[in-house]
C-alpha cells in the first residue's frame, strides 16, 4: 500500500513488472531474487532512473510484508564518515536476519560520496558479513568507487529513460490523476525531464497544483521559475562591460537560490551559444568554461573562479 | 653626511609634480590635497614649491593642536591677511588624516568648511583619506596622488648623493638600501645616512620593518608596477594570504577595468588554484606561487594605473554567505525531511526546491512530512 501524496512515492513501482525501462537489468535481478540469493550489487547511473526503486523492490520481493525489518537504507543526508561504517552498518550487518529472510540488505545511496576511508572500511565489512548481509550500493559514477569494492559487486549500469519510457510514465500518471496533457506539453515534459523520472513526476505534480490541464507553457513556467534566468542577465552585464554589476548579481543569485558553483557553470555553458558575441569568442569561452569547471571540482574557490570566467566574457577593447 | 631637502619641485623623484606647478600657477582657488604613503615627498613638495615660487609658508602640522578654534584662528587669520613682506602665502596643513577625533574636536569639520574661503593657496597632505569622514574634504580639494617610488629611481638618488659627498659605495649596497624600504624615499635616505661609517657604506644596516595595514598593501598592489617591491608586498603585512585574497577579490573591479580586469582575474583565479592545491596536499611551499601571483601577478596585469582615489571595501562575501545560510536553513530542513521519505538525496531535493515548492505547501503533504510550525510558516510565506 502506498498512500503517500507525494507522487514520486505514490507512483514508485512496487513490483518488477511495474518498472518502466532498464529491461535487461530488471530481468537479471529478478532472476537473482527468484533464486532467493543475490550478490552484492553496484547500481550506477544518473538520478531518477530506478536505482533505489529496484533496491526497494528486491527487499519487498525477498522479505514480504515485514521487509523493513531486514532492510537498512542510508542516504547521503545521513552522516557518512567512517564511523557510520564502523558502527551503524556493522551493527546491522552482523546480527541475524529476522523471520525467515535468508539475509539482510543494506542500501547505500550515493555511495560515491562516501569518503575513501569509509570505503576502505566498507570493503572489509562486506566480506566479513556476506553470509548475513548483502550490500546494494548506488552511485552516479562508478569510477568514484574503489576498485576492491567494485570487484566484490555485480555492477549494473542504468541509462536515462528514453522518450517512449517517459511517455509511458506520463500516461500512467495522467490516467490516475485525471490530467490532460496535450502533445506539445508531452514534448515539453520529455525535454525538461531529460530521462529522469523523479524530475518528471515532480514537474507534473507542480503543474497539477496549478491546473489539471497541462500545457507546454505551464511546464516551462514551472521549470524556469526554478531555474534562475538571472544567469543570462549576469552574462549580458559582463558582455556589456558592466563587470561590477555582474559580480554582485552572481553572488546574490547563488545565495538566493542556494546554487553551487557547479550549478551555475552548467547554466553558463548552456547560455554561451545564445549570446550576441562572435562565434570564435564563443569557442574560447567554452574552453575556458571547461577549465573553470575542472578547477572547481578540484576544490578551488567557486566565487573567484566564476568571477574570472565572467570577466573573460567582456569585450576585449576598452 | 647632510641630506638637503629638495629645493625645487623637479628634484622630487618618482612623482608627477607637474600637476602641482600647474595648480600653483592657475587662478583656481581650490586647495590641493596630496595623499600617498609615508616618505615619498608630500611635505617636501610643498616646501620645494614655496622655495621655487618665493612663497611664505605657514604650516600647521600634527604637533599643533588642531581643534576647531585653533584651525579657525590660524588659518582663518592667515588666509585673510596679506603677508608682512608682501610675499604671497602658502598654507600647509600637514597630515590631515592625523587630526584627532578627540583632542582636535571639530577640527576636521571646521577645516572642511574654511578651506574654500582662503585668499591664499592651501596644500594639505595625508597618508590615507579613504575614510568617509574625509569625503567632504576630498570633494573640496584637487587630489594629487603620490606613490611608492621605484627602487631604481631611489637608487639613482642615493648614488648621486654618495658621489657628491665622496662616499665610497658598491652599487649592490645602494640597491639594497633603495629596495628594502618598499618605495619610501625618506627611509632610504635616512638608512643611507645611518650606514655611513668612515666615508664608506657599512653593509649591515638594520632592517626597517613596516607592518603595513591591508589597505596599504592593496594600494601597493593596485597602484605599483615594480615587481621587485611587489614580490615582497605581503611579507610586510600582518594579514594572512586568505584575508588578502578576499580583499583583492572584493576590490579588483574598483581599480581595474577592461583588459586589465580580465587579466587580473585570470591571475587571481590561478592563485586560487594554488590555494586549493595547498589545502588538498598540505604542501605549503606552493604558497610562494600563490603569493607572487597575488602580488606581482595582479599588479602587472594592468597596462596603466587608474588615477584618482579609490576607497577599498571590506570583503562582504563571508557575511552575505552567513546571512543566506541562515535564511536557507528552513529550506534545508524541509529538504532533508522530504529526502528521507522519498528515498532521494537531500542535496538533490534542495536543488530542485523551486519545482517542488508548488506542491509542498499542500496540507496533506505538510502533514506527511511532519513539518513544524516554523517550516510551514517559511514555506507559505517566503517562497
Amino acid at each position: 500500500m502506498q498512500d503517500s501524496s507525494i507522487w514520486i512515492e505514490k507512483f514508485r513501482p512496487r513490483k518488477f513488472e511495474d518498472i518502466i525501462g532498464q529491461e535487461v537489468i530488471v530481468r537479471r535481478i529478478k532472476a537473482f531474487v527468484e533464486s532467493k540469493n543475490i550478490p552484492h550489487l553496484l547500481l550506477a547511473g544518473p538520478p531518477g532512473v530506478g536505482k533505489s526503486t529496484i533496491a526497494l523492490v528486491i527487499a519487498k520481493e525477498l522479505f514480504g510484508e515485514n521487509w523493513r525489518d531486514n532492510f537498512l537504507e542510508l542516504n547521503a543526508s545521513n552522516d557518512r564518515g567512517i564511523d557510520v561504517v564502523r558502527n551503524t552498518i556493522k551493527d546491522f550487518a552482523r546480527t541475524k536476519s529476522i523471520g525467515n529472510a535468508p539475509f539482510k540488505i543494506i542500501l547505500l545511496d550515493e555511495s560515491d560520496s562516501l569518503t575513501r576511508d569509509a570505503q576502505q572500511a566498507l570493503r572489509r565489512t562486506m566480506e566479513q558479513y556476506s553470509s548475513t548481509c548483502r550490500f546494494v550500493l548506488s552511485c552516479n559514477y562508478s569510477s568514484r568507487i574503489l576498485d576492491p569494492i567494485q570487484s566484490r559487486c555485480t555492477i549494473f549500469r542504468f541509462k536515462p529513460l528514453s522518450k517512449e519510457e517517459i511517455n509511458k510514465i506520463i500516461d500512467r500518471i495522467s490516467k490516475e490523476e485525471k490530467l490532460k496533457v496535450d502533445e506539445k506539453a508531452r514534448d515539453a515534459l520529455v525535454y525538461v525531464s531529460s530521462g529522469d523520472a523523479r524530475r518528471l513526476e515532480n514537474v507534473m505534480q507542480s503543474c497539477n497544483i496549478i491546473d489539471k490541464k497541462i500545457t507546454e507553457e505551464l511546464v516551462y513556467e514551472i521549470v524556469s521559475a526554478a531555474k534562475p534566468k538571472e544567469i543570462k542577465e549576469i552574462l549580458e552585464f559582463a558582455v556589456d562591460g558592466k563587470f561590477s554589476h555582474a559580480k554582485e548579481k552572481l553572488l546574490d543569485v547563488m545565495l538566493k537560490h542556494g546554487l553551487s558553483g557547479l550549478d551555475i557553470i552548467k547554466q553558463i555553458q548552456g547560455e554561451i551559444w545564445n549570446l550576441k558575441i562572435p562565434d570564435n569568442k564563443k569557442i574560447e569561452l567554452v574552453d575556458k568554461c571547461g577549465e573553470i569547471e575542472f578547477r572547481m571540482v578540484e576544490g578551488s574557490d567557486e566565487y573567484v573562479q566564476l568571477e574570472a570566467l565572467i570577466a573573460s566574457f567582456m569585450k576585449n577593447e576598452r | 653626511m647632510i641630506i638637503k631637502n629638495p629645493q625645487k619641485l623637479n628634484e622630487i623623484i618618482g612623482q608627477d609634480t607637474k600637476k602641482i606647478s600647474a595648480w600653483v600657477d592657475s587662478p583656481v582657488k581650490k586647495p590641493l590635497l596630496i595623499h600617498g604613503p609615508t616618505g615619498v615627498g608630500k611635505t617636501s613638495s610643498a616646501y620645494a614649491l614655496a622655495k621655487e615660487k618665493n612663497l611664505e609658508i605657514i604650516e600647521l602640522n600634527s604637533s599643533d593642536l588642531r581643534n576647531k578654534e585653533n584651525i579657525k584662528k590660524i588659518i582663518g587669520i592667515a588666509s585673510q591677511q596679506q603677508s608682512l613682506f608682501g610675499k604671497k602665502k602658502l598654507i600647509l596643513i600637514d597630515e590631515v588624516d592625523g587630526i584627532s577625533g578627540r583632542s582636535d574636536y571639530g577640527g576636521l569639520a571646521e577645516l572642511s568648511r574654511i578651506i574654500g574661503d582662503s585668499k591664499h593657496k592651501i596644500i594639505l597632505t595625508a597618508n590615507d583619506v579613504s575614510d568617509s569622514k574625509f569625503s567632504t574634504l576630498r570633494k573640496k580639494c584637487d587630489l594629487v596622488e603620490f606613490r611608492y617610488v621605484d627602487y631604481l629611481q631611489i637608487f639613482e638618488l642615493l648614488k648621486n648623493l654618495c658621489e657628491k659627498n665622496k662616499i665610497k659605495f658598491e652599487e649592490k649596497q645602494l640597491k639594497n638600501l633603495a629596495r628594502k624600504n618598499n618605495g619610501d624615499v625618506r627611509a632610504s635616505l635616512l638608512d643611507l645616512a645611518g650606514s655611513i661609517v668612515d666615508g664608506k657604506i657599512n653593509a649591515d644596516t638594520s632592517e626597517r620593518e613596516y607592518a603595513k595595514n591591508i589597505e596599504e598593501t592593496l594600494r601597493l598592489v593596485f597602484k605599483s608596477k615594480d615587481a621587485n617591491i611587489l614580490i615582497n608586498a605581503f611579507s610586510d603585512s600582518d594579514e594572512d594570504l586568505d584575508e588578502i585574497f578576499l580583499w583583492l577579490d572584493e576590490n579588483l573591479d574598483k581599480e581595474y577595468s577592461g583588459k586589465d580586469l580580465i587579466r587580473a582575474y585570470n591571475v587571481l583565479s590561478k592563485a586560487d588554484v594554488y590555494r586549493g592545491r595547498i589545502l588538498r596536499r598540505q604542501y605549503y611551499r606552493l604558497m610562494v606561487y600563490q603569493s607572487e601571483l597575488m602580488s606581482a601577478g595582479i599588479a602587472l596585469s594592468k597596462d596603466e594605473k587608474k588615477n584618482g582615489f579609490v576607497q577599498y571595501k571590506r570583503p562582504s562575501r563571508i557575511l552575505k554567505m552567513w546571512i543566506a545560510k541562515n535564511r536557507n536553513s528552513k529550506r534545508k530542513s524541509i529538504a532533508e525531511k522530504l529526502a528521507k521519505i522519498t528515498h532521494s538525496s537531500s542535496k538533490k531535493v534542495y536543488k530542485d526546491f523551486g519545482i517542488l515548492v508548488n506542491f509542498l505547501k499542500d496540507d496533506k503533504i505538510v502533514d506527511e512530512l511532519e513539518l513544524d510550525d516554523d517550516e510551514i510558516k517559511w514555506l507559505r510565506g517566503n517562497v
